[in-house]
């Protein structure tokens, strides 16, 4: 007779020490015996002991079942029920927001901070949303707004007509030198802008709104250019597209030119020029004012408004800074000048930063850096299995300049050019010269790589003005990308034109954007045969049409492949769109974005069947959406027998490590495995148990994970060991170890005496068994059992999934050895880290020989 | 004395190796003899026969879980610590034994 009782854990923070407690007094009042079994593992803890549930290594939402036997075991389950419903829930401190999945992440956002990060103190902090990785350091400079100081906020307007007469004075004087700049200028981007800005200062509306205000509410000329401004922009604030709601940065732009004649220059706030290192916060920021500011002094980008697909952050991206959107109120809380730090690893932006928290940070920049500099040494690779088979790694961009930086990021080509941009915040199309000249910029940057040009690709939520598109109730099922083809013949063959002019400096070819039948393509291949036909008649003489091919993003495409090949030369998987429209979920609708994943085995049928189809008919097939930044989706993608992957920048040496690290023929069998399983959850945990087995057999323990460390806590310490860990490539994720770390060491401190510390742990994310020493240049208090400080601290760290004797044996042996003191001595003497490795090695070596009674 | 002893750690990882070492090092320096079983990771290492606990004069459990196969040892002079205690104190363990 027993009962159960099966749930799923609820604390983010996992089964620790102080759940544990909780649970273990309950179970004092009865009798029965009490187990907590996870159900994935079969690890049957003990509830009567505390340091029994901990081992146990629950985490959050992990299935686990309650199992009471014995003569109380019915009164004892309703307390233990009673206790998971009412007390459990709240056993932890209050965690701060979880923030929403990232795209390509295979779990959701990590919500808890790293212990060693808390325990620096950190209190002043924002939270948002990391779209752009790296930790960035400068000083905040508030961008965009336009607000007068109280002195003059408050003033009041003695003489109205003075004031009119500086209001018009200024509309005059700025619409004087805006109109002298758009001579001058020489960049069609910035004559676009000018010309817009030009729009507004000579707008009637705005010449009567201001002069109403003065003369009907008695403003000052600044006052009432301000409250104008405020007035136009609110308006737009709530506006559906994006597009106008990007304008709200060029009224305030006029507008402070405005002020500027009125007031001093120092008295608001103006897009500023970068001199020192510095972080901007925006609400939005458009991708032209970002291209703008200073590279060299820009550390970190913060927008309090801001999907994660916007151009500027796809542009961010690509340039390697930090960047975070969704920070809400970050304007109002910063001041500017302030330092602060983007964290884009967590997505914090720390306001305060007392002295252990700077610690941590210069840490964290220290270890991303050198991160950086490892798979820097995968520039010059290809994308190749340890077997053999060769795909290649290619980059998504949206400009030319971005090119160049991929190339040299290691870009084996470039999988989609996204031209979108170019057709954008702008009040006509670009023309075909200008577009050329874009193209070949694109195509000399690549030197001899190939460059796939996707036709323009708007929608009713990113509307070219020019173009009037209506207003759509569904712009994502709606008239976007090829539909527009006919209606904008003109322009698409422009564009053609362009393309074509360019696959003349090198090797290009062109994709099509949302096809959903056959007629689009029949319909664009006919452009291109016209477009090539009319630059003959210029005397441009084209020999060869580039190849042309079509995003996978629509699902009936998956079912059209024999007459597709048939008919195009190549295709390239747009996963993103294709996730959402095959999965009917919006990844940017918080209430269903978690629906949005590519792990889903649906979705890898999907893929499978239209990569054999293209593949049986020797056609090449590629991927460009974000399933490609995912490193843990890499042994799919290759296991399906891509030609390519494409994918941001900054992810080229991640991408290209994780290849060369993996054999085709087991990420081919994973492949199998993995359209087998039946939820997602089945195929993540399917990909992190492989993970874990691709390293089995690498050694435990080497040279290079010796340390010595100038750490001043424990925290420190043991974050220093888990980065040491991760630089050696044998724990993707830092903070799961870290926490698995502390789960042990919160249960009795592992300082057993003589200055020595052994913390340990299991965790399933490691991708190898591994032993790691820090030796402290300062003793550091450890909670010992002799209440001493220590200064050795030795990791063990191990993964459940494979009991590896080989590993348990070394790892016991070496539990051995630190009892002696002879061993002790030796490791706090022997200065050089390979001699040490050694006598380690020497003396782990030897078999065990306990002694017999 | 013959002491026949367990330890058994939560993560089985190092401290059930470290109790061990401990009580085996003092036990020896002490004129004792010894036997101790491991439970941890890799399972029951170096196992306690019916002839080794037979012939013992107390077992010891040096634990922090619940042992593997108790009933071997019912009905033996039996005294229990925690895994801490055979690891700081080996000495002290030891003499609690008589």
């Amino acid at each position: 007779m027993a009962v159960d009782f099966c749930f799923k854990f609820p604390l983010p923070n996992g089964l620790h020490a102080r759940p544990a407690s909780h649970f273990q007094e309950i179970t004092k009042r009865f009798r029965s015996k009490v187990e907590l079994i996870h159900e994935r593992t079969c690890y049957k803890a003990n509830v009567r002991s505390v340091l029994s549930m901990v081992s146990a290594d629950i985490k959050w939402e992990d299935p686990c079942r309650v199992q009471i036997t014995g003569e109380d075991e019915q009164p004892a389950m309703e307390a233990v029920r009673s206790f998971l419903k009412n007390v459990l829930p709240h056993c932890d401190e209050a965690l701060p927001e979880i923030a929403p999945a990232a795209a390509g992440a295979l779990s959701a956002a990590e919500a808890p901070l790293p212990r060693s990060l808390k325990s620096a103190g950190l209190k002043s902090y924002l939270r948002g949303t990391a779209v752009s990785g790296g930790v960035g350091w400068g000083d905040v400079v508030l961008m965009g707004c336009v607000a007068l100081p109280p002195e003059l906020e408050h003033e009041t307007a003695t003489n109205l007509a003075v004031e009119q007469d500086k209001a018009s004075s200024a509309i005059a004087q700025v619409s004087a030198a805006i109109n002298a700049k758009i001579e001058a200028a020489r960049h069609r981007q910035e004559i676009e802008v000018l010309k817009a800005h030009a729009a507004i200062v000579g707008d009637v509306a705005l010449a009567e709104s201001v002069a109403e205000l003065i003369d009907g509410k008695r403003r000052t000329a600044a006052q009432a250019i301000v409250d104008a401004c405020r007035t136009f922009t609110d308006a737009l604030r709530n506006a559906h597209s994006a597009y106008l709601r990007e304008r709200i940065l060029d009224i305030e732009d006029v507008c402070t030119q405005l002020l500027e004649k009125i007031v001093w220059p120092g008295a608001i706030r103006v897009t500023p020029r970068l001199t020192s290192p510095s972080i901007c916060v925006a609400d939005q920021m458009t991708p032209g004012q970002f291209l703008a500011l200073d590279r060299e002094h820009l550390k970190g980008l913060v927008l309090s408004d801001g999907g994660t697909t916007s151009h500027t952050v796809i542009l961010a991206r690509s340039m390697n800074v930090p960047t975070l959107v969704r920070v809400a109120k970050a304007i109002a809380t910063l001041r500017p000048g302030q330092e602060a730090i983007v964290d884009g690893e967590l997505g914090l932006l720390v306001t305060e930063i007392p002295e252990p928290v700077r610690r941590y940070y210069r840490k964290e920049r220290d270890t991303l850096a050198q991160r950086r500099r490892q798979l820097d040494a995968f520039r010059t690779r290809g994308g190749k299995t340890t077997d053999g088979h060769t795909i290649e790694v290619a980059a998504n961009v949206a400009s030319a300049q971005e090119v160049a930086i991929a190339m040299r990021g290691g870009a084996q080509g470039i999988g989609l050019f996204r031209t979108e941009m170019l057709f954008m915040d702008r009040a006509a199309p670009p023309g075909e010269a200008e577009q050329a000249e874009i193209y070949c910029a694109a195509v000399t940057a690549a030197g001899d790589r190939s460059v796939i040009i996707r036709l323009i690709d708007i929608g009713g939520d990113k509307p070219a003005p020019y173009l009037n598109l209506p207003a759509e109730v569904n712009p994502f099922l709606g008239y976007r990308g090829a539909r527009l083809y006919r209606e904008f013949a003109e322009l698409v063959k422009t564009q053609l034109r362009a393309i074509l002019r360019g696959s003349v400096t090198g090797d290009v070819k062109i994709l099509v954007p949302m096809v959903c039948c056959l007629e689009e393509v029949r319909d664009v291949r006919q452009l291109l045969t016209e477009a090539a036909e009319e630059l003959a008649k210029n005397g441009v003489k084209i020999d060869r049409l580039p190849p042309l091919g079509v995003m996978i993003e629509v699902p009936s495409v998956a079912f059209l492949m024999p007459e597709l090949c048939r008919e195009v030369d190549f295709f390239s998987i747009g996963s993103n769109d294709l996730i959402q429209y095959f999965l009917a979920a919006d990844r940017a609708n918080q209430k269903v974005s978690n629906l949005y994943t590519w792990s889903h085995p649906a979705f890898l049928r999907l893929l499978k069947s239209v990569v054999d189809q293209a593949k049986a008919h020797g056609k090449w097939i590629g991927l460009c959406g974000e399933m490609g930044d995912a490193v843990a989706a890499l042994p799919l993608l290759t296991g399906l027998g891509l030609d390519e992957i494409s994918l941001s920048a900054p992810r080229l040496g991640d991408a290209k490590a994780a290849i060369n690290a993996s054999s085709f023929v087991q990420c081919r069998q994973l492949v199998d495995a993995a359209i087998n399983c039946a939820t997602r959850a089945e195929v993540e945990s399917l990909l992190q148990e492989a993970s874990a087995t691709s390293d089995a057999n690498a050694p435990a323990f080497s040279a290079d994970l010796i340390v010595q460390s100038d750490a001043v806590t424990k925290e420190e310490v043991i974050r220093q060991l888990t980065n040491t860990l991760h630089l050696a490539g044998r724990v993707p994720r830092r903070q799961a170890l870290e926490e698995a770390i502390w789960r042990r060491e919160d249960t009795y401190s592992t300082g057993f005496g003589h200055g020595f510390a052994v913390p340990h742990c299991k965790c399933d994310c490691l991708t190898a068994n591994s032993m790691a020493i820090a030796r402290l240049a300062t003793s550091v208090e450890w909670g010992s059992m002799d209440g001493k400080p220590v200064d050795v601290v030795i990791l063990l760290a191990i993964r459940p999934q494979d009991h590896a004797q080989q590993h348990m044996r070394i790892f016991a042996r070496l539990s051995r050895l630190v009892m002696r003191e002879e061993f002790r001595d030796h490791v706090r003497q022997t200065q050089d880290p390979v001699e040490l490795a050694a006598y380690i090695e020497r003396e782990l070596d030897q078999r065990p020989q306990p002694a017999n009674a | 004395m013959k002491i026949v002893a367990v330890t058994a750690c939560p993560t089985g990882i190092a401290h059930t190796y470290m109790a061990a070492e401990q009580l085996e090092k003092t036990a020896k320096s002490l004129g004792h003899q010894i036997k101790v079983e491991t439970q941890g990771a890799m399972g029951i290492e170096n196992e306690l026969s019916t002839s080794d606990i037979q012939q013992s004069d107390v077992v010891v459990f040096a634990v922090d879980i619940a042992v593997e196969q108790p009933e071997r040892f019912f009905g033996r002079k039996l005294v229990q610590v925690s895994v801490q205690d055979a690891i700081k104190d080996p000495k002290g363990v030891i003499a609690r034994l008589r």
